[in-house]
């Protein structure tokens, strides 16, 4: 679909796209800074609870998931307040109306998320108060937290994709590039999101399974239909995959120690997170069987992507987890040599050893592989949804 | 996401410790019955030491500890670190907090420390200053007392918020399916208004949808966590003529652990009927109270027959309505205080050993108990007026002899210069108090051998006629202090009134 005769009715046109040009290239760098800060502030904070165990409201790693806030909800506010009072016609022309104001999309679910992230708070310290301080990420205020969370994310990533949706050239493969960048640190926070679910040691169940069903397929769906590159999908996994290796590698040479008690295994350093899941693994297969797939109704697509992603990610993890669990990976590469404060010392985690499985016999691991791949199919038509309304977003 | 949640507010967090907020219908909380506080006078090293821990209502929570270091060798600084009493983790303490020194009270120390599990924990004060360095170890109870309900303040905050976000996700929602497609500057397609009312209504269908399953998800973690609230052991008392027979089983309350150990605090395994410390070479310290006079206690110390089973035959004491507390301590460093009711029939003989039968007045006692024998004990208070609340007081007595002159033939009554019990009148407060405080003798020997004996020592050696208590009221009201000494062979109870303001 072209856009050039509409906007060439709008007189000032040439000024127009330059001052939104400007004002955007900074809002997309604001929304960008935002979702790698709070991506980073999440690890390092939930890396301060491993190690450190005690914080305050002005720790360091809140402090990055405070900027994020700040960034994203800074610039959601300047563009909002900007379309909305003034602006002209021009800046409500490329905005939509939400509640009675003005403002690129994006913008609005960005402040949403923040929005979100600061109703989460009140909760938060009502949820200690009332039944202690909580040491679990899976909690009603937490995911109220992890809800406005994703919605910067999310913001951020429907924010550039509109920018990039009405660029041309080199600004448009930047922008694409840009919005592969989010749609990694996306999966960087949903995976934290079910981290407490998919330890190693629960690998050889199919629990583990099941969550990443409902976290990843739909991520890796919807980047790959939004996105002009083939190999999206496989771009967003190494991203993913690389930066919690980096944390892996960085976080365990800054020093740290127990402040709360009970100490079950001393720390002396930083407690990074457990080595990523092979979620590069289905990112290949569905970049590569995609040509292969266009065309096809949404329904069909989603059943041979969710199968397929079911097909290549469970034996790939399930082998790399023995692989875990082996003497070749206790080293600083993969981090299995890694244990937080809490860490029982006669505990299964503690000796590299699976939690025995409770599917019970084959067909209860059958069938719960199934349910994943049920799943997985259901969440890929979500994302396939999601992101062939991305592609179509230009406000 | 995360704990990164944890925590947006946990700096703020005012402390946890509000003693009015005991649930009265909880009924007990720990080594005592609605009397959580810890009140406990020590050395370390050089240095003469007081503590007060308030315990957090939640755990985790948040305690707060008070030092006190006395005359003596100036101290220049207080650390403070929990660890637990027994078991895994004991040996391994993380890094020690400095108490804050208050600028205008020389000695005076205060801390915050953070109790992250269920169970007996022991907080080692260490005091550095011009005498060197030493440590005193206090244990402590932590349970969970109570959840909360929400305020209808912030319960309606909360959900004008959730209602504010919902009604700006439908309008996001709605541009997202039609405004938003549109190229810039372009008119609205035709279909355009039907497609984002639509979304608008699938929309506020999924949030109420998602609304509703959060509030169930609440619920149930709610009841989840009042399945921690803390009750006591339940106790039974049968009697057959002057033979009582307590049986001791745990209601069952318990939270199923989970998998993995995310809920450790909860898997770990604090009490059984069968796992009795002894304290003081007793396994239960078994009081009962006539009712509802308080004219009327009896001090005993029933033998274990069995699992969880325990016998006493009562001596003569007044016949009526009794209520029955026993103080235990478990083998995990757990104290607990059991109750139970008691009808008692006339009969019965003089109790022997350590049991002790006092009677007092029905109505209101005056300030020196003139007992059977003719010893006067005498409360040494400054004034007359309602106590303060919720403070750590010393309670000195003198015992003097008929012609009023100091006794000097006092003995300890179980390795202490004296015993206190600090009764509410409607009963809804129990504490069993010694003149270290108010920590059990079972839990002072694990966390501390050698003091104990120090202690026991320092009481045999020459008893003054004089014996003090460390305790603090944990709520307002009326109150019954019985005091046990023991006078040549004799154990003497006296008991005294007091009432409590609703002030600090």
């Amino acid at each position: 679909m072209s856009t050039a005769p509409v906007v060439a009715a709008v007189p000032e046109r040439s000024e127009t796209a330059a001052a939104r040009s400007l004002t955007r290239s900074w809002a997309v760098a604001c929304v960008l800074g935002a979702s790698v800060s709070v991506a980073l502030g999440a690890h390092w904070d939930i890396a301060w609870h491993r190690s450190i165990g005690r914080d305050a409201f002005w720790s360091p790693p809140h402090m990055l998931i405070y900027l994020a806030a700040v960034l994203a909800g800074g610039a959601a506010a300047v563009m909002i307040l900007g379309a909305t009072l003034g602006g002209g016609r021009a800046a409500r022309d490329s905005s939509v109306g939400v509640l009675g104001f003005r403002g690129p999309l994006g913008a609005f679910v960005c402040a949403w998320g923040g929005g979100t992230m600061l109703v989460s708070a009140p909760f938060d310290d009502w949820w200690h108060n009332a039944y202690g301080l909580d040491v679990k990420i899976l909690s009603p205020p937490h995911v109220l937290l992890a809800i406005g969370i994703l919605g910067i994310h999310l913001g951020a990533l429907i924010f550039v994709l509109a920018e990039r949706n009405v660029a041309e050239g080199a600004r448009r493969r930047a922008l694409d590039a840009l919005f592969l960048g989010i749609g990694g640190m996306v999966l960087v926070a949903l995976t934290t999101v079910i981290m407490e679910r998919t330890s190693r040691m629960w690998m050889h169940d199919v629990g583990p399974y099941q969550a990443v069903a409902l976290a990843v397929p739909p991520v890796l769906a919807a980047v790959g239909a939004a996105a002009e590159r083939r190999w999206a999908g496989t771009a967003i996994a190494s991203t993913y995959t690389l930066f919690l290796c980096a944390l892996i590698w960085v976080l365990p040479m800054f020093p740290a120690e127990p402040k709360l008690g009970p100490v079950l295994t001393p720390v002396t350093h930083f407690i990074p997170p457990e080595f990523p899941l092979l979620l590069i693994v289905p990112a290949l297969a569905l970049d590569g069987a995609r040509p292969w797939l266009a065309g096809r109704g949404r329904w069909a697509r989603a059943a041979a992507m969710g199968s397929l992603f079911t097909i290549a990610f469970v034996p790939a993890q399930w082998a790399f987890a023995t692989f875990l669990m082996s003497p070749l990976a206790r080293n600083r590469f993969f981090g299995t040599i890694y244990f937080d404060y809490r860490t029982p010392a006669d505990g299964l985690y503690r000796h590299w050893l699976f939690i025995p499985p409770q599917y019970g016999s084959i067909v209860g691991l059958a069938l719960g592989l199934l349910v994943a791949l049920l799943l997985a199919v259901l969440t890929t038509w979500l994302g396939l949804a999601f992101g062939e309304w991305m592609r179509r977003v230009r406000r | 996401m995360d704990a990164a949640g944890a925590a947006l507010t946990r700096g703020r967090l005012a402390s946890a410790v509000c003693l009015g907020l005991l649930l009265a219908g909880g009924g007990a909380a720990d080594a005592h019955v609605g009397s959580p506080d810890v009140f406990h006078e020590g050395v370390a090293g050089p240095y003469k030491v007081f503590v007060t821990v308030r315990p957090p209502e939640v755990v985790p929570g948040i305690a707060t500890v008070d030092v006190r270091v006395g005359e003596g060798p100036e101290p220049s600084e207080v650390t403070i670190v929990p660890t637990p009493l027994v078991g895994e983790g004991a040996d391994q303490a993380p890094r020690p907090d400095r108490a804050t020194p208050d600028p205008t009270d020389r000695g005076f120390f205060t801390g915050r420390l953070w109790i992250m599990e269920r169970g007996a924990w022991r907080v080692r004060v260490r005091v550095t200053g011009a005498a060197g360095a030493g440590e005193l170890d206090v244990p402590v109870t932590a349970v969970a007392l109570r959840t909360r309900r929400m305020g209808p303040g912030l319960g309606a905050l909360l959900g004008a918020l959730v209602l504010l976000l919902a009604a700006a996700l439908i309008g996001i929602v709605r541009a997202a399916a039609g405004e938003a497609q549109r190229p810039p500057g372009a008119p609205a397609p035709d279909g355009e208004r039907r497609r984002s009312r639509r979304a608008a209504t699938v929309t506020s269908l999924v949030s109420l949808g998602l609304v509703s399953l959060g509030l169930v998800w609440w619920r149930a973690e709610s009841s989840v966590y009042a399945l921690a609230v803390y009750r006591p052991m339940a106790m039974t008392a049968a009697l057959s003529g002057r033979q009582l027979a307590l049986g001791l089983s745990d209601p069952g309350r318990e939270p199923p652990p989970s998998r993995g150990g995310l809920r450790r605090g909860w898997r770990k395994l604090l009490r059984r009927p069968d796992d009795l410390l002894p304290d003081h070479g007793h396994l239960m310290h078994l009081f009962a109270v006539r009712v509802p006079q308080l004219d009327a206690i009896l001090h005993l110390h029933p033998e274990r027959t069995g699992p969880g089973a325990f016998v006493q035959t009562l001596p003569a004491a007044a016949p009526g309505s009794y209520r029955l507390f026993a103080d235990v301590v478990h083998a995990s460093g757990l104290p607990e205080t059991l109750t139970a009711a008691l009808e008692l029939p006339p009969g019965g003989s003089a109790p022997g050993g350590d049991d002790a039968v006092g009677a007092a007045p029905s109505g209101s006692a005056g300030p020196t108990a003139v007992l059977a024998d003719g010893t006067r004990v005498t409360w040494l208070r400054d004034g007359d007026g309602p106590l303060p609340l919720a403070r750590a007081l010393w309670f000195r007595f003198r015992v003097d002899d008929r012609d009023g002159r100091p006794a000097r033939d006092l003995e300890p009554y179980m390795g202490m210069a004296g015993h206190a019990v600090f009764v509410a009148r409607d009963l809804s407060v129990f504490a069993h108090v010694h003149p270290s405080g108010s920590v059990p003798m079972a839990d002072l020997t694990l966390a501390n051998p050698d003091a104990v004996h120090a202690m026991h020592a320092a009481a045999g050696a020459a008893l003054r006629a004089e014996v003090a208590f460390p305790y603090g009221f944990p709520k307002p009201g009326d109150y019954r202090i019985f005091v046990q000494v023991k006078r040549a062979g004799t154990i003497e109870t006296a008991a005294f009134d007091a009432t409590v303001g609703p002030t600090r």
